[in-house]
């Protein structure tokens, strides 16, 4: 028996072993019980005797056999002839519950809602309260009792008999009485908003913020995510005067790592049913959750739950801004990228700057999310995004290039670094599309410096021996650029085409038409 | 004074068990009375019948033929009537299905030798639900018989258990031998519940934080199985009134006994006539939150007075949810106390708010109560006007159907 409280005891959450573990100390009992009618335990804080001697102890702690029993007033349990398995595993669920206090009630109440058939139990006796009645006490129990005496009297002629068919069938009664914990839970929820609300809460505000949280903790276990929703927009949107230092109280306790990741699986087991679920619960976390939230994004890569994460992460980023900068700069990839997906709502600068942070991580793809968002804090751009334009990637070279070209107040450095690329000895040996992606950006720019560069470039530049080719390639690219540009002196340069060959010519002559018709639409 | 009944299964501790689960029939007709003692008659002259024969025969003997087949017969006709039935037996008396038995003098004299043949076997009753076939019966007899253990348990001789038939045994429980009657039981339960409310309710109000939730969930253990075994006089119970200060502790002394029977009447499972009788103790702490000199002014109440009156249930739910329980019992109390009040709470705002059935149940219960006590500002209503005045005044706060069938149900209280 020992043996076997002590597994059921260490693997209490595991309830289908439980037979197995109990099946050697069952068979053992059924035996004794052929050859005694009833076997009566007394129940000692650490231990179980049989007529005085210890048959099984252990160490007198919470979630030990007999503790619980003992402290809620069970002293002795009788096996009688017939008890089963079935009973024993009851008296378990009882003795060594799982899960938190709070969701059951005393082991007392607990053994008389059993029922159990084979298995007796003695509590000590009592309901007395502390103190037990005394003076006016004992006179007022007196007194109600010499007053139920006498209606009781004044019954003496009264036959007890057989109750007659109930006044409901069992239909009816599951029609009026459900028993649904999803309603019933909604409507305490509602009941603790209400206190809040209309200023009853008072001193006990943090009591009812802790029993709403274990409420909604409850409603995850039980997957009753329809009623959680309800439940956590009702506190998301509490008026009142004790309605913030409610949701403090209640959103640090919703905060619990492994409380939140049981509700991402709730949501994620839902799907789009549960709707937005995880926005409301992660809206309600205190402003120190950032961490929190960054840690299990790591864990739901791509998810939609992620996404959330990622938002309630941004949002606290006040709090969290160095967490964010290591997730950035060091943290998964996909972890990065959630962060950088949702930084739109953040103000450009902060977004810019976090971005920044990362252009070191060592994925390709998060540094390609980070340009744009470095792109558009100009002197940012010009600081990490230059150095850039010679990355050994040819994407983030690119989305570099593409990013420069939207620095207006900082056009002229931007079209600097951007002329420095394209001047540079590696420059010829790009691929074709990025060479155009250069040049591009460099015209959008629409900087004296560009037009310059590009008019230079148009009309052939400084020409190399056997690279006639070349040059018209060059020419070709700088027309691409003078059409992004699109001012008057672009289009004045695309027009004045001089000594061009025909093919440039005729490039310049479509560049041309199709810059006119775009500015005449402007 | 009032009938007692011996081999009393309730002992000073407490035991699951409870082997004779019943109800009353405060409507049956002398006809049905007449006939249940009839039965309950030929079937205890049968048992004797059956122990006598014992002695001398082994259980397949044809001498128990005849007497089997009238217990069986017997059996059979009480379970279709009563759903059960249910053999006590008493030093001076028999009861079937709670109803005890007439016996002259030959059969006084048969009652004392079946009485010492089943005690010396520690049994003192038997019951069952469904009818026993006749391997059953003869593995009853043969509990009687000299193969048989000399003691048993509930299911008789564990060679051969019964599978219907259930024994009641004594002296399983070592306090057994602490023999009260009902009625002295239902006296202490009842008179400390209304000790036990109205403490709860001064703590409350000179600052005190937890409920003793534990000691309420034992009296309403106690109040449920004394409603099983002898639930007209437990019902009876609630006409004890008090007015003034002591009003609160008898008001929820007297809802719980009134819920916790018509929810028995509806059908409800003890489980849940615990949770029906936990909400109702507690329905109205909230008046802890009231001073005293409002609740016993003997006028109209002012517009800021009856305000203050409109936020027990919010305090009521308060009080016990700060406790910070969150299984459904615990739910179930906070919410009955908020709602079995909430259309006086000033809450109408919202008509779409659904009450829960155990809020309707206390709600009924209470208003009954209420209205059949002196109050400081009006006569108690006898139970018929306040009948009446559930049924016309305040028909909008309640189901008419469960107001229906809480007419009928209270029925033994209008005499």
């Amino acid at each position: 028996m020992t043996r076997a409280l002590k597994r059921v005891a260490l693997y209490r959450h595991a309830r289908d072993q439980h037979a197995a573990y109990l099946a050697p100390a069952f068979s053992a009992l059924h035996g004794l019980l052929s050859t005694v009618p009833h076997l009566t335990l007394a129940v000692e804080p650490g231990a179980l005797l049989f007529e005085g001697e210890v048959v099984h102890s252990e160490v007198a702690r919470e979630g030990s056999f007999c503790f619980r029993l003992h402290r809620d007033g069970v002293r002795s349990l009788t096996f009688c002839r017939g008890v089963d398995l079935a009973e024993l595993l009851l008296l378990l669920d009882v003795a060594l519950p799982a899960g938190p206090a709070a969701r059951r009630e005393d082991a007392v109440t607990q053994l008389w809602k059993a029922e159990l058939k084979s298995i007796r139990w003695a509590a000590a006796s009592g309901y007395r309260l502390d103190g037990d009645a005394d003076g006016d006490g004992a006179g007022s129990i007196a007194e109600s009792a010499r007053r139920a005496h006498q209606v009781l009297d004044e019954l003496a002629e009264t036959v007890e008999v057989v109750t007659p068919p109930p006044l409901m069938t069992a239909d009816e009664r599951a029609v009026f009485d459900p028993e649904s914990w999803a309603d019933l839970s909604r409507s305490v929820a509602d009941i603790l908003a209400r206190i809040v609300e209309r200023g009853f809460a008072s001193r006990d505000v943090a009591a009812l913020a802790e029993c709403f949280a274990r409420l909604c903790a409850e409603m995850v276990d039980r997957r009753e995510h329809a009623a959680l929703l309800w439940s956590l927009r009702r506190a998301a949107n509490l008026t009142g005067d004790a309605a913030n230092a409610f949701r403090r109280v209640a959103g640090e306790l919703l905060a619990d790592p492994q409380l939140v990741a049981r509700a991402l699986d709730l949501s994620a087991r839902v799907g789009s049913a549960v709707g937005d679920l995880i926005p409301v619960w992660l809206e309600l976390l205190p402003h120190t959750a950032g961490p929190l939230a960054i840690g299990l994004i790591a864990e739901r890569a791509g998810t939609a739950e992620a996404a959330a994460l990622a938002n309630a992460v941004v949002d606290r980023v006040r709090h969290c801004r160095a967490d964010i900068e290591v997730a950035l700069r060091a943290g998964p990839s996909h972890l990065a990228r959630a962060l950088l997906g949702v930084a739109a709502k953040l103000h450009p600068a902060l977004r810019a700057s976090l971005a920044a942070r990362a252009l070191g991580h060592p994925a390709v793809q998060v540094r390609l999310a980070a340009i744009p968002l470095v792109g558009a804090d100009a002197p940012l751009a010009i600081e990490h995004l230059g150095p850039l334009l010679r990355d050994p990637e040819v994407t983030l070279r690119m989305a570099a290039a593409d990013a420069l070209s939207g620095c207006d107040g900082f056009a002229e450095q931007a079209a600097g670094l951007l002329a420095d690329a394209i001047a540079a000895p590696e420059f010829s040996r790009l691929p074709r599309e990025e060479q155009a992606a250069l040049y591009r950006a460099l015209g959008r720019l629409g900087t004296p410096r560009g037009l310059d560069f590009l008019s230079d470039r148009l009309a052939g530049g400084k020409r190399r021996l056997l690279a006639r080719a070349r040059g018209e390639q060059d020419q070709i690219l700088a027309i691409r650029g003078l059409v992004e540009d699109g001012s008057a002196r672009a289009l004045g340069l695309l027009e004045d085409r001089g000594s061009l060959s025909d093919a440039v010519g005729a490039a310049c002559r479509a560049a041309a038409a199709a810059t006119r018709s775009r500015r005449s639409a402007a | 004074m009032p009938r007692r009944r011996g081999g009393d299964p309730f002992p000073e501790e407490r035991s699951v068990s409870v082997e004779f689960a019943a109800g009353f029939d405060a409507t049956a007709n002398r006809s049905t009375r007449d006939r249940r003692e009839e039965l309950g008659r030929a079937a205890f002259l049968a048992l004797y019948a059956i122990l006598r024969n014992a002695r001398m025969h082994a259980d397949d003997n044809a001498a128990f033929d005849a007497p089997l087949e009238q217990i069986g017969r017997s059996i059979a006709e009480l379970i279709a009537t009563d759903g059960a039935f249910a053999l006590e037996i008493a030093p001076d008396a028999i009861y079937v299905n709670r109803q005890a038995v007439r016996l002259d003098a030959t059969t006084t004299a048969l009652l004392a030798f079946l009485r010492g043949e089943m005690l010396a076997r520690g049994i003192h009753g038997v019951s069952t639900r469904a009818c026993p076939d006749a391997a059953e019966l003869r593995r009853f007899v043969r509990l009687f018989t000299s193969v048989a253990p000399r003691r048993t348990g509930p299911q008789g001789d564990p060679a051969a258990p019964l599978s219907v038939l259930r024994l009641s045994i004594e002296g399983v429980v070592e306090s057994a031998t602490h023999v009260r009657s009902h009625d002295t039981r239902l006296v202490d339960v009842y008179s400390y519940a209304v000790f036990f409310v109205s403490r709860t309710i001064a703590q409350l109000r000179s600052g005190a934080q937890a409920l003793p939730v534990w000691a309420a969930s034992r009296l309403v253990q106690d109040f449920v199985d004394l409603e099983e075994l002898a639930p007209l006089r437990f019902l009876q119970l609630s006409r004890c009134k008090a007015g003034a200060e002591a009003y609160y502790g008898y008001h929820a002394a007297n809802v719980a006994v009134l819920s916790i029977a018509f929810g028995a009447r509806l059908g409800f499972s003890r489980v849940r006539r615990h949770d029906l009788g936990m909400a109702a103790l507690f329905h109205d702490i909230g008046i802890a939150a009231v001073p005293l000199s409002l609740l016993n002014k003997e006028h109209q109440l002012t517009e800021r007075e009856m305000a203050a009156m409109q936020v027990t249930p919010l305090f009521a739910a308060r009080a016990i949810l700060r406790e910070r329980e969150v299984h459904p019992a615990g739910l179930e109390r906070a919410r009955a106390a908020y709602d079995c009040h909430c259309d006086q709470a000033g809450e109408r705002a919202e008509p779409d708010r659904i009450i829960g059935p155990l809020g309707q149940i206390v709600g009924i219960c209470e208003a009954f109560d209420a209205l059949t006590t002196t109050r400081p500002y009006r006569r108690a209503f006898e139970p018929a006007e306040a009948i009446h005045v559930l049924r016309t005044e305040l028909r909008h706060r309640f189901d008419a159907a469960l107001v229906a069938k809480f007419i009928v149900f209270a029925e033994p209280l209008l005499a």
